[in-house]
């Protein structure tokens, strides 16, 4: 099984027959490549999970106070403030989490 | 009838467009003078010497021709886009197929004729020999309607758009490679002595094929980019 | 007739595509590391070395298996594009999308691969007379056109027509830029010495090595996608009802 192997020694395996840069240095990129469009798509979907989480947090609250909120909005007729409003609750709920 | 009527169609919009740009002398001018500044820089930066010349000569005015078309092609649809013309394009009934061709051919009369026609005066202070003027010309009427084509695909998917100069770059310079490969190949090779035919037929093929196919893709294009 | 057409339609279907590639995924992964390991291991320990390029043909092995893989993208960004401008369907502009940064990474990863292999073979980092590169170069441009021409469309709907359409019309001038670059340098040079031929005077033991790595950046280039794309599903979906509950589960 190993002995096809092409090196001796572990000296010579890194030295690549005095090729070490060229040949390194494209597994390096190699390596790099690969891990970065594996590691860099698993990250993002935490990311955007996380957020997706935050946001349904945020949506909860919202309906919680929805009925207080929509009595104000009966009296106060702007519905302009109360979306602003609204909105920037979110955010702060967002913010703060 | 609706046969004649497309034709009539067609013809309208190549007069407008022509009138229009006769009338806004710049969108001649301007390919036109920056081809001829962009050929005179050559010399000065590379070399004088008449040896050196004679041999970049077919490629440098075939570069100087694509730079020149790629600035002239980028008001190609966006005083029509602005003014709302192009939407009635759109809408009429007539295949915008014809009228994408019938713009083409204008732009390409006023602002890749005249630069064709002044290039061999550019050739000679380049140093051409004599034995290339004609290849030279024939592959600049052949290749510059393919270049001017495959860019109006790109300008029509870009017309919308604030900054797209890098963009057009981007999408029309890869384009226009095997136009820029045979065009200077057919000189290279009647200055060896031979005789260019084959590489002119291939631009020509290509010509053939470009005109099939490229308004067909600028009208698509524009129909995704105005609505 | 509608059931023939059925399948097809519920491909279409982001989150039909989701659940399934959830079930694919975990096989892709395997066999990705499967055949990455032995590729790599059989790559740089096992791989004889080459009476001309000594060690150098380790290089080769990652090198033609990356070319190899970003030529595939051109077409397969047609594809998507024509799904996308006929059928308008979603997915395939999702896919599309993250195909093309994907794309460009790999040409330039061939680029530079195959400029660090020239830099020994050739004795310089770049040159143009192998025709191979340099249409690849331009393959790298093109690919930069489609992403920036992507970038500049704020409409999503019209940015995916608009890309769909550049991948069809690019994937056909890749085509003839290849050819035109072969025949350029075929003239200029008769009897190039430089060729990238998979070892053919080499034997097998030379490249049974390269196709284990060329099925493997293919299994990489597919999970690498699925992944991107279900990322892109998760967010242009996350109005969704199955999108609200699955990150509630995975929370």
């Amino acid at each position: 099984m190993f002995d096809g192997i092409q090196f001796n020694s572990l000296g010579e395996f890194l030295a690549m027959g005095g090729y070490a840069f060229n040949v390194w240095s494209v597994y390096a990129l190699f390596a790099i490549f690969l891990v970065a469009n594996l590691a860099l798509p698993l990250r993002k979907r935490r990311r955007i999970l996380r957020e997706q989480r935050r946001r349904l947090a945020a949506g909860a609250g919202r309906e919680e106070d929805g009925a207080a909120d929509r009595a104000g909005w009966e009296v106060s007729r702007q519905p302009g403030a109360r979306a602003a409003g609204w909105e920037k609750r979110n955010d702060e709920a967002a913010s703060a989490q | 009838m609706s046969q004649a009527s497309a034709a009539a169609a067609f013809i309208a919009t190549l007069r407008r467009d022509l009138l229009i740009s006769l009338k806004r002398r710049n969108d001649i001018l301007n390919p036109f003078m920056f081809f001829i500044i962009v050929v005179s820089l050559f010399p000065i930066g590379v070399s004088p010497d008449s040896a050196m010349l004679r041999q970049i000569a077919a490629g440098v005015i075939w570069i100087a021709v694509l730079l020149a078309s790629m600035l002239s092609m980028d008001g190609l649809y966006r005083s029509d886009y602005e003014d709302g013309t192009l939407e009635q394009l759109l809408l009429s009934s007539m295949p915008l197929y014809l009228l994408v061709f019938a713009k083409n051919i204008a732009h390409w009369l006023v602002s890749g004729l005249p630069v064709i026609l002044v290039s061999p005066l550019l050739a000679y202070m380049l140093a051409l020999p004599a034995e290339g003027y004609l290849t030279l010309v024939a592959s600049l009427l052949l290749g510059t309607p393919v270049v001017g084509m495959l860019g109006s695909i790109a300008v029509a998917l870009t017309v919308g758009l604030g900054s797209r100069g890098l963009i057009l770059a981007v999408i029309t310079v890869p384009m226009s490679v095997p136009v820029l490969i045979f065009g200077t190949l057919a000189v290279q090779n009647a200055l060896a002595g031979g005789l260019p035919l084959g590489y002119l037929a291939l631009l020509g093929a290509m010509l053939a094929l470009t005109i099939c196919l490229a308004p067909v893709a600028t009208a698509a294009a524009l129909r995704i980019s105005v609505n | 007739m509608a059931g023939g057409w059925q399948w097809f339609h519920r491909l279409g279907s982001p989150k039909w595509f989701y659940e399934k590639t959830t079930r694919w995924l975990p096989w892709l992964w395997g066999a990705m590391a499967l055949f990455l390991t032995v590729g790599l291991v059989w790559a740089l320990l096992f791989l004889p070395e080459d009476y001309q390029q000594g060690h150098t043909s380790r290089i080769l092995v990652v090198h033609v298996a990356v070319a190899g893989a970003s030529l595939s993208f051109f077409p397969l960004m047609a594809v998507a594009g024509t799904v996308t401008l006929v059928w308008r369907m979603k997915l395939a502009d999702m896919v599309a999308r993250n195909a093309a940064p994907l794309g460009a990474w790999f040409s330039f990863l061939t680029l530079a691969t195959g400029s660090i292999w020239g830099s020994v073979s050739w004795g310089t980092w770049w040159e143009w007379t192998d025709s191979r590169l340099v249409s690849m170069l331009f393959q790298f441009f093109l690919l930069l056109g489609v992403i920036s021409l992507r970038a500049a469309i704020e409409n999503t709907e019209t940015a995916a027509r608009a890309c769909a359409l550049l991948s069809i019309v690019g994937c056909i001038n890749v085509v003839v830029i290849k050819y035109s670059v072969d025949w350029w340098n075929t003239l200029h040079q008769p009897s190039s010495p430089i060729s990238m031929e998979v070892g053919s005077p080499n034997g097998p033991e030379f490249w049974v090595a390269t196709v284990v790595m060329i099925v493997a950046v293919y299994l990489f280039l597919a999970v690498s996608l699925i992944l991107a794309t279900r990322n892109e599903i998760l967010q242009r979906e996350s109005g969704a009802q199955w999108v609200r509950e699955l990150a509630l589960e995975a929370g």
